[in-house]
């Protein structure tokens, strides 16, 4: 119990601005700012207005771990020329990560990390390592939220190097990591200390919340897509689906990605990663024409095998953290819920 | 970045060009690099494939076709279908390109220690198969495995890749190697006519204490593999190497996957037990 | 009065759906139904044999619904119902199609069908009124829409039911998407269907193209600014152009890779070629549904450029497309009176 409050401090928010203030000087500061169409990863200014009350960001955090475009490295001629050097991956502070998306970086570290393939991403682990987390506990789900049922929590602390907690007139930031606590450490000036009061606040708003949040019965899951890859209900499913990209590209553990040269007319060039989808009709197509992934149905079912399958056969996760942005951002409105419900309970009638 | 960075390619010289064949769209590079730290490092197994960089057009994946105790070299043999094999077939002998790799699994080499050894290709996709040959006829490698027996099918004799070494192998006693040509050829032509998977069946190599390598176009391994199994190959001595799309070669850019699988760092090279628990989808 | 006549729109397309699924007049029926978010729709795809008894199809065919739900424009899908599968040799048989259509997404097929991506005999079109559809964007900016538990639409209003029971009754005309609010024809002609359901439409729009010309009124570089604050917030991900009904070449100029003619990435004078060239397509093609703005998840505002376009066809060529089986694009055709005036007063 002590040892908790020692770990856990309280921020005034009438501070927040002096916090943004201390923390832009060194690093660069993002967070949720407050805009027209809902809130937006933006950099902090002291005056930025936060929006700690909607439910999550459009976009999420991790185009500043793998960047929509990255240029991996320059070329002149046919001679590679330089890659980005190490300091151009500056400190940065994420102020305000929901729950899910801090999930969401470590699903991406195990593909960018050594994991499986004995390679390690320089680009993206350079920028994880100069990265400070500080998440901040939903108090209230939004519609499309099922964070619980993929192993998450609103108030979760997974990936988090500091838990902020919204108490209404003051934050509860608990250290999570030691990166964590030397940061509360840094701030000290600013913070004062927790009392039980607050961590009880903080305990209730969290169990309160988790509540909330809808359920999605994923329990057949594993065994549905294992045994049902040629169920014809695939085709119906996918049917809807225009192939657009959305869910892809605003999910926050979604990380496929192509490699391309651009040169300019004196031979000079980068080699950029960009992001891709394995939506798109020509994502797996080869030089010679043939696709094994031609039509809608297969690639839909590739999505959906490769979150909550494949990954979970490869490292034991799934690569969903119920954040629910394909749900709310899909033209055509499909919802990976009623997906995998479908997929579970048509199962086996093939 | 100081860890070694897996996407950057070291630099290679073109040393020499070889046009394999009369249609002229398959062409070996053999390839040098510039750097001796980067030529030690690059240490493969037959099997494995590496990424050519043509800087402003691009990279693709190509197994390597020469083989580790061929020190000083790498040879890829291209064919011309897209932007990236189109630009290195323009490029002339003395250009600078990029390699990065080795990547993939390679053949399965500790298990293929002490057996029979058959190889089974066709068209252009002979290329791993190349480097595992010289590699196992390779005086210091020869004995530690068994009989080598080697199937290499092409449409017509002009498609055959590496010929000069095709030539010295039907003389040497360490490999029993056979050609065939699809159909009977307009030229002249002494050896064997008939599609690959009819030869093998007519050879009937001893499945005993062996493993098969296959290599070739989907039609020839859909028709091989039943011939192979009838001949006593179980499933998982039956060893393929696929193609797919690949991008970084490392397992992170998503794009290879054979259902959990990617190409790229779980293969190439899979056996057909392997393949046939995954959705078809290559 | 017939039976008919005292229908609703919605009950309507349900009894016409479930008489040419019956009838074997169609082999599927394509409409909207429900989204699981409060006034979203999403496509549904009705295949005539279920394998199942009569209450299986009613059931089906039971969830089509008619209203200002936020939704695709159907046309999108109907490319892939009918193009050719390269890898046969012989073409199966293709999908006779009961389609759902309101006036501009009979436009969007109508460009289909005349552009030969879609046979006409293929597709039993059942047209349908249109009041206009709820604006999601806007809704948004005027309440936390994600906490919304339950949407409904009034002809006159949206009562939006909150957390806690609070119900916020809302003006639905404040509401509407601007494409609508814009439509020239917001009634689909009894002429361009094979059945025309009867129900309220939205009243031709009187401006439309007020929009378009205040923006070409700004001085230049306040266009060139607004141009640039929108592409910027573009992040490539093709959401327009897989919801636009008329995009659907199979190799996209943006994917190209042998002439390479634009960057793959978000860069920001690759995202502009991209928009400016996917709109120059679209010119004599657009049916001005809006589907590529309302699926662009950042916001960007592609009518700004997409009726200008239009605007310009119109003005220049005196054509619009979609309204007729028979016209013919006039970026198709030359006549030796086009206008030369960009040549000679640029």
């Amino acid at each position: 119990m002590g040892k908790q409050k020692q770990q856990a401090k309280i921020l005034d928010k009438a501070k927040l601005p002096d916090l943004i203030e201390a923390l832009s000087a060194r690093a660069v500061c993002l967070g949720p700012v407050r805009s027209a169409d809902g809130p937006r990863w933006e950099r902090l200014k002291p005056s930025s207005v936060l929006d700690l009350e909607s439910v999550n960001t459009r976009l999420s955090p991790k185009a500043v771990f793998l960047p929509q475009r990255e240029v991996l490295c320059t070329f002149r001629g046919d001679r590679l020329e330089d890659s980005p050097p190490e300091s151009e991956a500056e400190r940065t502070v994420l102020f305000g990560v929901r729950a899910c998306d801090a999930r969401a970086l470590q699903c991406l570290d195990l593909v960018f990390g050594p994991g499986q393939s004995r390679f390690s991403d320089p680009y993206y682990l350079e920028r994880r390592e100069r990265a400070l987390i500080i998440t901040l506990a939903c108090r209230e789900p939004g519609r499309a939220c099922f964070c619980t049922s993929v192993g998450g929590s609103p108030a979760g602390t997974e990936g988090a190097d500091v838990a902020a907690v919204d108490l209404g007139a003051e934050l509860l930031l608990t250290a999570v990591t030691d990166k964590g606590r030397d940061f509360l450490g840094e701030q000290e000036a600013l913070l004062t200390a927790a009392d039980q009061s607050h961590l009880e606040s903080a305990r209730n708003q969290a169990e309160r919340a988790r509540s909330l949040v809808g359920a999605v019965d994923l329990e057949k899951l594993t065994e549905t897509l294992a045994r049902d890859f040629d169920d014809p209900v695939w085709e119906e499913l996918a049917r809807p689906c225009l192939g657009c990209g959305v869910c892809a590209y605003l999910c926050p553990t979604c990380h496929c990605f192509d490699i391309s040269d651009e040169v300019d007319s004196r031979g000079a060039g980068v080699r950029i990663r960009s992001w891709d989808c394995c939506q798109y009709p020509l994502f797996t197509r080869h030089a010679s024409g043939h696709n094994p992934r031609v039509n809608r149905k297969q690639r839909l079912r590739q999505r959906i095998m490769h979150k909550y399958a494949y990954t979970v056969e490869n490292s034991g996760v799934i690569f969903c953290v119920g954040c629910g942005r394909c749900i709310l951002n899909c033209p055509a409105h499909l919802d990976i819920r009623v997906t995998l419900r479908a997929l579970q309970t048509r199962g086996g009638r093939s | 970045m100081t860890a070694r960075n897996p996407y950057l390619p070291s630099p290679v010289r073109i040393e020499d060009i070889v046009i394999e064949n009369e249609l002229r769209d398959l062409k070996t590079f053999k390839l040098v690099f510039e750097r001796e730290e980067d030529r030690s490092a690059f240490r493969y197994l037959p099997g494995q494939f590496g990424e050519l960089s043509v800087f402003g057009a691009g990279e693709s994946p190509f197994g390597i076709a020469s083989a580790p105790c061929e020190e000083d070299y790498l040879l890829f043999t291209v064919k011309k279908t897209g932007t990236v094999t189109g630009e290195l077939h323009n490029c002339e002998p003395g250009r600078t390109l990029g390699v990065r790799g080795p990547f993939g699994n390679g053949f399965p080499w500790e298990r293929m220690e002490g057996r029979n050894i058959l190889i089974v290709s066709g068209g252009f996709a002979f290329t791993t198969l190349r480097s595992s040959i010289v590699q196992m006829l390779h005086p210091d490698n020869r004995r530690r495995f068994g009989r080598l027996t080697v199937v290499y099918g092409a449409r017509d004799p002009g498609e055959f890749l590496y010929k000069e070494l095709l030539a010295s192998w039907e003389s040497d006693p360490e490999i029993d190697l056979t050609l065939t040509v699809d159909r009977e050829p307009e030229s002249a032509w002494k050896g064997r006519v008939g599609l690959v998977p009819n030869v093998v069946k007519e050879l009937a190599p001893a499945a005993e204490n062996a493993l098969a390598l296959v290599c070739g176009p989907p039609i020839m391994i859909r028709f091989t593999v039943p011939v192979l199994q009838e001949l006593g190959f179980a499933d998982d001595e039956i060893i393929l190497s696929l193609e797919n799309r690949m991008k970084c070669g490392i397992g992170k850019c998503g794009r290879c996957n054979i259902g959990a699988k990617y190409v790229c760092i779980h293969g190439p090279v899979f056996t057909y037990a392997e393949l046939s628990d995954l959705p078809p989808e290559y | 009065m017939t039976m008919e006549a005292m229908e609703t729109p919605e009950q309507r397309i349900r009894t016409l759906a479930v008489e040419l699924l019956r009838e074997g007049k169609i082999d599927m029926f394509v409409g909207l139904r429900r989204g699981v978010l409060p006034l979203t729709g999403t496509p549904c795809f009705i295949p005539a044999s279920r394998g199942g008894a009569q209450e299986d199809l009613e059931q089906a065919v039971g969830q089509l619904v008619w209203g200002g739900y936020s939704a695709p424009n159907l046309a999108a899908y109907l490319v892939s119902f009918y193009e050719p599968d390269l890898r046969l040799k012989q073409q199966p048989e293709k999908p006779v199609l009961g389609l759902q259509v309101r006036s501009c997404e009979l436009r969007s097929v109508y460009t289909l069908v005349r552009e030969k991506q879609v046979p006409r005999d293929k597709l039993v079109l059942v047209g349908v009124p249109c009041r206009g559809m709820v604006d999601l964007r806007r809704l948004r900016e005027k309440l936390d829409l994600e906490r919304v538990t339950d949407a409904v639409e009034e002809p006159g209003a949206l009562k939006l039911k909150l957390p806690g029971g609070e119900v916020v009754r809302l003006d639905r005309e404040e509401f509407i998407e601007d494409a609508c609010r814009e439509c020239r024809r917001p009634s689909v002609p009894e002429e361009s269907v094979d059945f025309l359901v009867d129900g309220p439409s939205r009243k031709e729009a009187a401006g439309v193209y007020d929009a378009v010309r205040a923006f070409e009124d700004r001085p230049v570089e306040e266009r060139w600014r607004i141009f640039l604050e929108e592409t910027s917030k573009c992040i490539r991900c093709y959401a327009c152009r897989q919801a636009c009904p008329t995009c659907y070449c199979r190799d996209c100029f943006a994917e190209q890779t042998d002439l390479h003619w634009i960057g793959a990435s978000a860069e920001l004078s690759d995202i502009q070629l991209f928009h400016l060239v996917r709109i120059f397509h679209q010119a004599g093609r657009c049916s001005s549904c809006g589907a590529c703005a309302r699926a662009c998840p950042v916001g960007v505002d592609l009518r700004t450029f997409t009726q200008k376009i239009v605007k310009d066809v119109d003005e220049f060529f005196g054509s619009l497309p979609g309204f007729s089986l028979e016209e013919v694009s006039p970026l198709n055709v030359f006549r030796e009176d086009d206008g030369e005036e960009f040549m000679s007063e640029p």
